[in-house]
């Protein structure tokens, strides 16, 4: 027995060392350290008033939408017809020059003087009346001509062709050229229309400048806090809550009908700005069930008799249009 | 939660101890105590099996020699002399405790063979009880072992895993690295049950199953060797 119990013993103790020098060697889980994610919780009404912005933009009290292409509107502002609104160049000077100069020839030079020199930002809008009143009578730009300045050619058209469209035009386009002046093109192309000056051919040289008809771009405001998605005009839910108990006060629900879930009654309806129904309410479902009939009508009567509704008028865009589901079992508001 | 200091926690736990011997000493007591009972247990274990596998060896082996020896022809009272005067063994201890009996009645002058015959036999019944009792002492506790070790290391991991628990419940914190030494340290239980008892459950079986052949063996040799001495006193008689 001694012998035995000398081995067990001897044997254990050898398991047991070996354990301690290679189990405590388990190695950890290769795994990377992995990030946290800030989330953050938002409430129901949060979310319904997120704004479209940029999520990475700060906070601003006056949001507008992320917009990349800002950075670059700034350079394009030069091209003609672009940011009427917001880049008030040469053009509006010009076009006071074109309207002057009829009148007296010798402002020319004094003209090409001026354009260099920057210009106000004077609206260009302003201006085109103020030229279709004047070029009619200055027949004689021809002879004004004789400046070599590109506004010569301006001249010409306004006399020829007094319709308001293509005026404000000719100006616009010239202008572009004349703070370039290097140019050759826009030159080479005046120089033709003083020589030809005819009117068909100058109605095409607008056509083909007149192309950017850029709209005018919101300023350069930065982007704010916000999804990409976000609408902030919505209903919160408290608001659909609110409209659902309104509808729901005067709404008598088909009882005892069989195949209540078939009964859900989709109905649709314009709101006026006070709350009051415009137009009549519509039925946008149908079923099969025979008691369909029964419950649309009571809907459209429960929509009729709550008529004035109280929503929060600022948001009168978005429910301006409503869909309301009348559903018998929960009466539930959607659209 | 600041994300760095997150990663640190859950980095920094683990290291309190995956050690064997940290797990054993983080451990409660009363699994500190299955675990030094199921380690003595596998100690005796092995001590039995080792024993008895030396035993059974070197048994066969004797038995193989005195067979030999008995086969070949050699005169009994010879090989009487010869083993009586040392301690014997299984075959050779039937048949010194047999030759004995008979010497005795030879001399101290009973004639009575049947009479005889039937103290014989009940010398070489006794004598291979004590034999087979020898063989099977101590196989009883690896049986035991082998059946009740996985349950009492399960005890020491289910007392394990209570406390740890009830140590989460106080800590307010389920973070895995938090709950995981506990649930290591109490499957250490299990693992030393299994541990103990396998080689127990295997050796158990092995050992029995020899037990009974050397049974069986010396069953025959005393079978044949008392119709040898019933010959005998036939013979004499």
């Amino acid at each position: 027995m001694r012998v035995g119990l000398t081995t067990s013993v001897i044997g254990h103790a050898l398991v047991i060392a070996w354990g301690l020098v290679s189990l405590p060697s388990a190695r950890p889980f290769p795994h990377e350290p992995t990030e946290a994610l800030p989330v953050d919780i938002l409430s129901d009404a949060e979310f319904t008033k997120l704004t479209k912005g940029s999520k990475k933009a700060e906070l601003r009290p006056d949001p507008s939408p992320a917009d990349k292409t800002e950075k670059k509107s700034a350079p394009e502002a030069e091209n003609p017809g672009k940011h009427e609104v917001d880049k008030p160049s040469p053009k509006p000077e010009e076009k006071k020059v074109a309207a002057l100069p009829p009148a007296n020839q010798p402002p020319p030079p004094p003209k090409a003087v001026e354009t260099p020199k920057p210009p106000e930002p004077k609206p260009a809008e302003p201006a085109p009346p103020v030229e279709k009143k004047v070029e009619p009578a200055p027949a004689p730009e021809k002879p004004a001509e004789p400046a070599p300045t590109a506004e010569t050619a301006v001249e010409p058209l306004p006399a020829d062709a007094p319709t308001p469209r293509s005026k404000p035009k000719p100006p616009k386009q010239e202008a572009a050229p004349k703070p370039a002046e290097q140019t050759a093109k826009p030159a080479a192309q005046t120089a033709d229309a003083k020589k030809d000056f005819d009117p068909n051919d100058i109605s095409a040289l607008l056509n083909k400048v007149d192309p950017s008809g850029g709209g005018a771009k919101s300023g350069e405001k930065q982007a704010s806090l916000g999804s990409p998605t976000g609408r902030a005009e919505k209903l919160t839910v408290g608001e659909l809550d609110a409209l659902r108990g309104q509808i729901a006060r005067c709404w008598n629900p088909p009882v005892g009908a069989v195949g209540a879930e078939d009964l859900v009654v989709e109905i649709q309806m314009q709101l006026a700005e006070d709350g009051s129904l415009t137009g009549a309410p519509a039925v946008v479902n149908s079923s099969s069930n025979p008691f369909f009939r029964a419950a649309a009508d009571a809907a459209l009567r429960a929509v009729r008799r709550c008529a004035p509704y109280t929503l929060p008028a600022a948001k009168y865009e978005t429910w301006k249009d409503v869909k309301v589901n009348f559903d018998p079992r929960q009466m539930m508001g959607g659209w | 939660m600041n994300p760095a200091e997150v990663a640190q926690t859950a980095l920094a736990a683990p290291d309190a101890g995956i050690s064997l011997m940290s797990l054993f000493w983080q451990a409660h007591i009363v699994v500190k105590l299955v675990m030094i009972g199921l380690i003595a247990a596998s100690i005796w274990c092995w001590a039995i099996i080792v024993d008895k596998a030396l035993l059974f060896s070197r048994l066969r082996r004797q038995m193989d020699q005195f067979e030999h020896v008995f086969w070949s022809g050699q005169s009994l009272e010879e090989l009487y002399r010869s083993l009586s005067h040392r301690p014997t063994q299984s075959m050779a201890a039937l048949f010194v405790a047999a030759m004995r009996e008979w010497k005795r009645s030879y001399e101290s002058g009973a004639r009575s063979p049947a009479g005889l015959q039937m103290r014989i036999e009940k010398v070489l019944d006794v004598t291979l009880a004590r034999e087979v009792d020898r063989l099977e002492r101590r196989l009883l506790f690896l049986g035991t072992v082998g059946s009740s070790a996985p349950f009492i290391g399960l005890f020491g991991t289910v007392w394990g895993i209570m406390t740890s628990f009830q140590a989460i419940a106080a800590s307010k914190n389920t973070n895995l690295a938090v709950v995981a030494p506990g649930i290591a340290e109490a499957l250490f239980a299990t693992a030393m049950g299994l541990l103990a008892a396998i080689p127990a459950v295997i050796a158990y079986n092995k050992l029995s199953s020899e037990v009974s052949k050397q049974t069986l063996r010396l069953e025959g040799f005393a079978d044949e060797f008392s119709a040898i001495l019933s010959r005998q006193l036939d013979e004499r008689a």
